[in-house]
């Protein structure tokens, strides 16, 4: 939960183009696609793998409350071919949770999933 | 398999499902009035002419309960229903593979890979080693054992099949112990004008 002014921890709303599971979502995309191996986000052949909220629509990264408050974030994700995939993982993990931190969001971030979904084939890319 | 089965079994479901539905509507309706008038269950079941199968059963029934080929025959086809149903029941039940190769799980986090991509890593790294012209890659997401990864490297003349697989084998490697993937190589001699040479 986030402390307001008077230090009262208090907890987010559910929804909301402000809500916390968007604020989330939307951190945990853009710092994965700005990611150097990561090429895009896919919402997957079903569109399952979307945040939709107020007419915001983020393919690629769901958000899922968990019984403590917090989301788990899952990330579907497009890479370069021949990238390493631990490493490239870990450090699209470590650029959300310092991103969250600076947000003051690392209180709501929970586990981060990773799938790589599909590799990218173009030479220039490689 | 079990795709055809759980098409079967929904589709069976579906068609059960309306002839249930249907039969209820029927009933219901049917309810309205009583004795043998337009709108009774007795007019309903001359609808279905009932009094008439109730004849073809009757005898049926007495054969069956002699010995002879009718007994046997219908023994038959009771076990076949019961297979079908325990096939249709597996159809219902028994859960997807899971499409998914998972690299690491802790602490509720997940990284996970789909074959696709892998397949393409594992014919990029194998067709990156000299004298290898293709590669055809199988992954098998882990059932109940290790997954599987089956390489298939297509050489150029010149270097022998042991090499390759060597070589091959070694490249794939770190792949295969990253997702937990038991690895097949095999190294097969590209076919003139089918494949490219390097």
């Amino acid at each position: 939960m986030a402390p307001d002014a008077l230090g009262v921890k208090t907890r987010p709303t559910a929804s909301g183009p402000g809500s916390t599971r968007l604020e989330l979502a939307r951190l945990a995309l853009a710092e994965a696609l700005a990611t150097n191996g990561v090429i895009e986000a896919v919402e997957g052949p079903r569109g399952f793998w979307v945040t939709a909220s107020d007419g915001e629509r983020l393919a690629g990264v769901t958000a899922v409350a968990l019984p403590d408050g917090r989301y788990e974030i899952g990330l579907h994700l497009v890479v370069r071919l021949l990238v390493p995939l631990r490493p490239l993982a870990e450090r699209v993990r470590s650029r959300i949770e310092r991103a969250a931190t600076d947000v003051g969001l690392a209180y709501a971030l929970g586990p981060i999933d990773v799938a790589f979904e599909d590799t990218s084939e173009s030479a220039e890319e490689i | 398999m079990l795709l055809l089965l759980r098409a079967i079994a929904r589709l069976a479901t579906f068609v059960l499902l309306v002839a249930l539905a249907a039969l209820g509507l029927a009933a219901a309706v049917f309810s309205i009035q009583g004795d043998s008038r337009a709108v009774s269950l007795p007019r309903l079941a001359q609808h279905f002419r009932l009094p008439e199968l109730r004849g073809v059963v009757g005898p049926y029934l007495d054969r069956l309960e002699a010995d002879g080929p009718t007994a046997w025959l219908s023994v038959g086809a009771g076990a076949a229903m019961i297979a079908a149903g325990l096939l249709l029941l597996a159809g219902l039940l028994v859960p997807r593979r899971e499409r998914l190769v998972v690299l690491e799980e802790h602490d509720d986090a997940r990284l996970a890979a789909r074959r696709r991509p892998l397949a393409q890593v594992a014919a990029a790294l194998a067709e990156r080693e000299r004298g290898v012209t293709q590669t055809k890659v199988r992954v098998r997401p882990a059932g109940l054992g290790r997954g599987r990864l089956r390489v298939a490297s297509y050489y150029s003349r010149g270097h022998s099949p042991e090499e390759i697989e060597r070589r091959v084998s070694a490249a794939v490697e770190p792949l295969a112990d990253a997702f937990r993937l038991r690895k097949r190589v095999r190294a097969r001699q590209g076919e003139r004008g089918r494949l490219r040479v390097q």
